[in-house]
């Protein structure tokens, strides 16, 4: 069902309704040459995005130029009446080739015992994530999207950078999630967002879903143009055999995280004996972080690009610990795996680290650095086995940082292990305003290029 | 037989695209996708799962008569949509003229590359059994599981055929499918200390025989069964000091090395900025790299990432970008060729209709003069078999410190400054024997400078190998990469080629 006081020119099709009258259908057995259906779900998105790009200082050009893209595609999900399930990603020919996708459908159906059922239908939260602001530059008005990149051209461009590369772009989605139980969820959502990346140096950008409040871009262009200086200065960094103290800058915390902590709660993973976390260590609660330290899926956040109103299975969004007070709580369950491990399944939403009582500001932290690193890149996370924490890796934009003053920039690879990091008593979190996760400052080996 | 060609069925669609075009007195370069691909997971024995997916699309690139260009593309490959979206990429292109934008003519100096269809005779989707699909991943997943106690084994496979047509408004309409099929094997193991190690054994080809014929079934058992070894070997292996050494890297690893510390920085849309370049010209005759290193780019029937014809409509050809090692070639497409001063080689590659084409690599492989023959089959090739070659060749003293890289796990570059980082599975010391054999050691980064590297190659040993498989992620588009090298490349010790460690 459409929610009301939507603007009358939302695109809004019955692709939907249509593939739910198929399935109906299929349910009362109107294809004679598969067995009927007994249950199903589909989450489906349809949408417009525009885009406008700056490849080598070229705005525009035939390898950023102007795009425009409508596209509708989703994942469906079967049980037929002999209790064989099918998994399937669905498009808009779907509806005309209903006949001859269920039988390639029926054709893949698998069995698996320990699949899950289809789920009743759940209160959802009500959270903002469409602004009707967007809707215009979505309708093909991109002047918008030029000024913020002519302003940031401008003024990056004249503060010395010498190759810019940036994009904007707007979209607009419906999102459309049916089950044969009864959850009919209809709701549209925006995205909004613009990034510059200097010399290939040091990026940062905005991104949301709503248009951002006045004064962002010009922060974001100043940050840039700020550590994009840094970057360029060439400093010495003698490393300590024993170890270096190095602030890993928000984004790159954000990723180590990510990739080594959050990649371990993977449901799957952990009840196949494919992640660091053990089953029984998440029933026992057993101690992975530090005590001050929490991992919180939170899908309430307004216009963040992690508020979710439900996950594609029809998990409602909220908030819930997966890592409380650094003890494992549960790990990140779909229906199937919150089934085998007798855990509830995880709300949609995204993830954030808490850290108790710990207010200070990332600037604070690399005043109060007596000599080290502060890394804002990593390369080859992805090639990294985040099962056993241990990491090698290049960072070739770590600013030196000596009694609190920034010196300019190393390449530095550095390793260790960022399990025995992230429990250790001298490693310390700081906050930036504007960023979600905390810097990390923590102790490893670094050796210089 | 070659097959038949699912995108030949949108001739009305075609038509009202290339129409419009004229109507609106602009240039067209349409695209039309349609995919099938299938997936499924083994995961310690149980079926975790098959997907299947199809899709299709309309993606069309316009250009001014003043060489300014808009981009729209559609779910709905129908004439109504190709008459929708190549309005909408005019309005675009006319109006990106008032930004400012830079405008590029070269579509307009090129010529028809006539009405052709390039079908493979790999098994389509249809003729491909699921039963046996299953069955066989779920042997091959036991049959894994049994090279060690208490492994996980994660198994996947994978078969996508992708049809595609591309027409242009000067009489150019093309069709050809670009098939590609892969299995892997996810192992991990966790040590009675409780560090677990995750390894991963992969073939790849064009269809459902990579998990069905003999040939690949036996490449696979003979990597996974590696791999499996190296996991429990791995748990508690130490950490490398970390420096410079001299290096002996393997042919996954080197094709690393050509992909990510060479091909990215050969490909013409970034000459004003790549290592390769100067003024936006291609440094051509300039040696660099050491003498006898060959790198050659080209699209390989068979392989993982075959693409004979390029997503603008142009023929792919194989490039030999260095040759002895002097820059001779890039990997051109028609926008940025001239600029760069070179020919257009067909090199553009896409992910979906969605995208716009960018120069990609397809199959680089690095090969060096006179390699030193070398009889076990690669597979085989232990750490100690390789010392042993390495003396008798003299390109290792007995004394003299020697890391054997093996396994490539990925790497990225910055083609613009010429940095590279990448990954291996696991680190040998040839010259630190422990019960007879190299040391084993965890894995750790290997990072440098692209030239650096390449001057520092000492020497090849044993055949070219093709079949390093991966994916690639320029401009956050994903497509199938593949390389190789010869066997193993020997890369003398460089203080700009660095391995991460203690």
């Amino acid at each position: 069902m459409l929610p009301e006081n939507l603007p009358v020119n939302i695109p809004y099709s019955d692709y939907a309704d249509q593939l739910v009258e198929l399935l109906r259908k299929a349910e009362m057995g109107a294809y004679a040459n598969v067995p009927k259906i007994k249950g199903w779900r589909f989450d489906a998105s349809e949408g417009r995005s525009v885009t406008l790009s700056i490849v080598d200082n070229k705005l525009g050009g035939v390898y950023g130029p102007a795009t425009a893209r409508d596209s509708l595609g989703g994942g469906l999900y079967l049980i037929w009446e002999d209790e064989m399930r099918s998994l399937a990603s669905i498009d808009r020919s779907a509806i005309p080739e209903f006949g001859e996708r269920l039988a390639e459908w029926r054709a893949s159906a698998y069995s698996d015992e320990r699949a899950p059922d289809i789920l009743e239908p759940q209160p959802t939260p009500d959270i903002a994530m469409f602004d009707p602001a967007i809707m215009n530059i979505v309708d093909g008005d991109i002047t918008e999207l030029f000024s913020a990149l002519k302003q940031g051209e401008t003024e990056l461009r004249g503060s010395g950078v010498e190759f810019l590369d940036a994009g904007a772009s707007a979209s607009l989605s419906m999102r459309y999630l049916r089950n044969s139980k009864g959850i009919d969820l209809t709701y549209p959502s925006t995205m909004y967002s613009y990034s510059f990346y200097a010399d290939s140096l040091y990026g940062n950008g905005y991104g949301k879903r709503k248009i951002p409040p006045v004064g962002e871009l010009e922060r974001i262009i100043e940050d840039v143009k700020v550590t994009t200086k840094h970057l360029k200065r060439e400093a010495e960094f003698k490393p300590n055999p024993d170890g270096c103290r190095i602030i890993l800058s928000p984004g790159v915390g954000a990723t180590f995280m990510g990739s080594y902590i959050a990649g371990n709660l993977a449901g799957s993973a952990v009840s196949n004996r494919q992640a660091a976390y053990k089953l029984e260590d998440f029933k026992e609660q057993k101690q992975v972080l530090r005590e001050d330290i929490s991992l919180f899926i939170d899908g309430l956040r307004p216009f963040e690009p992690t508020a979710s109103r439900a996950t594609g299975e029809g998990i409602a969004g909220g908030q819930s610990y997966l890592i409380q007070h650094g003890k494992l709580f549960a790990p990140s369950l779909d229906l199937k795996y919150a089934g085998i491990t007798g855990f509830a399944p995880t709300p949609g939403g995204g993830l954030y680290v808490l850290v108790d009582d710990e207010k200070k500001a990332f600037k604070q932290m690399v005043k109060e650095m007596e000599y080290g690193l502060l890394v804002y890149s990593v390369l080859g996370m992805h090639t990294q086995d985040t099962t056993n924490g241990r990491f090698s890796l290049s960072a070739p934009r770590s600013l030196v940082v000596e009694n609190g003053e920034i010196k300019g920039n190393v390449k530095a690879t550095i390793s260790g292990n960022f399990f025995e990091s992230i429990i250790a008593d001298d490693t310390a979190f700081s906050w930036e305003p504007f960023e979600d996760s905390p810097a990390i400052e923590l102790t490893c080996s670094v050796l210089v290029e | 037989m070659p097959k038949k060609l699912r995108v030949t069925k949108y001739d009305d669609t075609v038509e009202v695209l290339l129409r419009r075009a004229l109507e609106l007195d602009v240039y067209a370069i349409g695209r039309i996708m349609d995919t099938q691909g299938r997936s499924m997971t083994i995961n310690n024995g149980r079926l975790e799962g098959i997907s299947t997916g199809s899709g299709m699309g309309v993606g069309v690139s316009v250009f001014t008569r003043e060489g300014y260009t808009g981009f729209a593309s559609s779910d709905r490959v129908t004439p109504e949509s190709a008459h929708k979206i190549v309005e909408t990429a005019a309005k675009l292109a006319f109006s990106s003229r008032g930004f400012g934008a830079e405008p590029n003519r070269a579509v307009f100096e090129i010529a028809s590359n006539g009405i052709q269809t390039v079908a493979t005779d790999y098994k389509t989707l249809t003729e491909t059994s699921y039963e046996e699909q299953v069955q066989r991943l779920k042997e091959c997943n036991e049959q894994i599981r049994e090279y060690g106690t208490n492994l996980a084994v994660r198994s996947s496979h994978w078969v996508n055929d992708t049809h595609w047509r591309i027409v242009r408004s000067d009489g150019t309409d093309i069709s050809f499918d670009l098939p590609h099929a892969a299995v892997g094997a996810n192992i991990t193991l966790t040590g009675a200390s409780g560090t677990a190690v995750s390894t991963y054994a992969a073939v790849s080809g064009p269809d459902v025989s990579v998990l069905l014929d003999n040939a690949y079934s036996e490449k696979l058992d003979l990597r996974a069964r590696k791999m499996a070894d190296l996991a429990q070997k791995l748990v508690d292996a130490p950490r490398v000091r970390g420096g410079n050494y001299k290096l002996v890297i393997d042919y996954a690893l080197a094709k690393g090395l050509a992909h990510e510390a060479f091909g990215h920085a050969s490909e013409t849309d970034g000459m004003e900025t790549s290592i390769l370049g100067k003024d936006g010209k291609m440094r051509l005759g300039e040696q660099l790299a050491a003498t006898g290193v060959t790198i050659t780019d080209g699209s390989e029937l068979g392989d993982y990432a075959y693409q004979p014809i390029s997503a603008n409509g142009m023929p792919r050809q194989t490039v030999e970008i260095l040759k002895d090692g002097v820059l001779r070639a890039g990997l051109a497409d028609l926008f940025s060729a001239a600029k760069a001063g070179v020919p257009i080689t067909g090199a553009e590659r896409i992910e979906s209709y969605r995208n716009l084409p960018i120069p990609r690599m397809s199959n680089i492989r690095i090969s060096v003069a006179n390699p030193i023959p070398l009889a076990t089959r690669f597979e085989l090739v232990t750490p100690l078999e390789l010392r042993e070659a390495l003396l008798s060749n003299g390109l290792m003293q007995a004394d003299e410190q020697v890391l054997y890289l093996s396994g490539y796990k990925g790497g990225q570059v910055n083609p613009k400054d010429g940095d590279f980082v990448f990954n291996c599975a696991s680190i040998y010391a040839l010259h630190e024997l422990e019960n007879g054999n190299p040391k084993l050691y965890q894995p750790a980064i290997f990072s440098g400078k692209v030239l650096s590297a390449l001057h520092s190659i000492l020497a090849g040993i044993g055949p070219v190998l093709l079949d390093a498989q991966g994916h690639c992620g320029k401009a956050g588009q994903s497509v199938p990469s593949s390389g190789g090298a010869n066997s193993f490349i020997v890369i003398d010790r460089n203080e700009n080629v660095t391995i991460g460690g203690d």
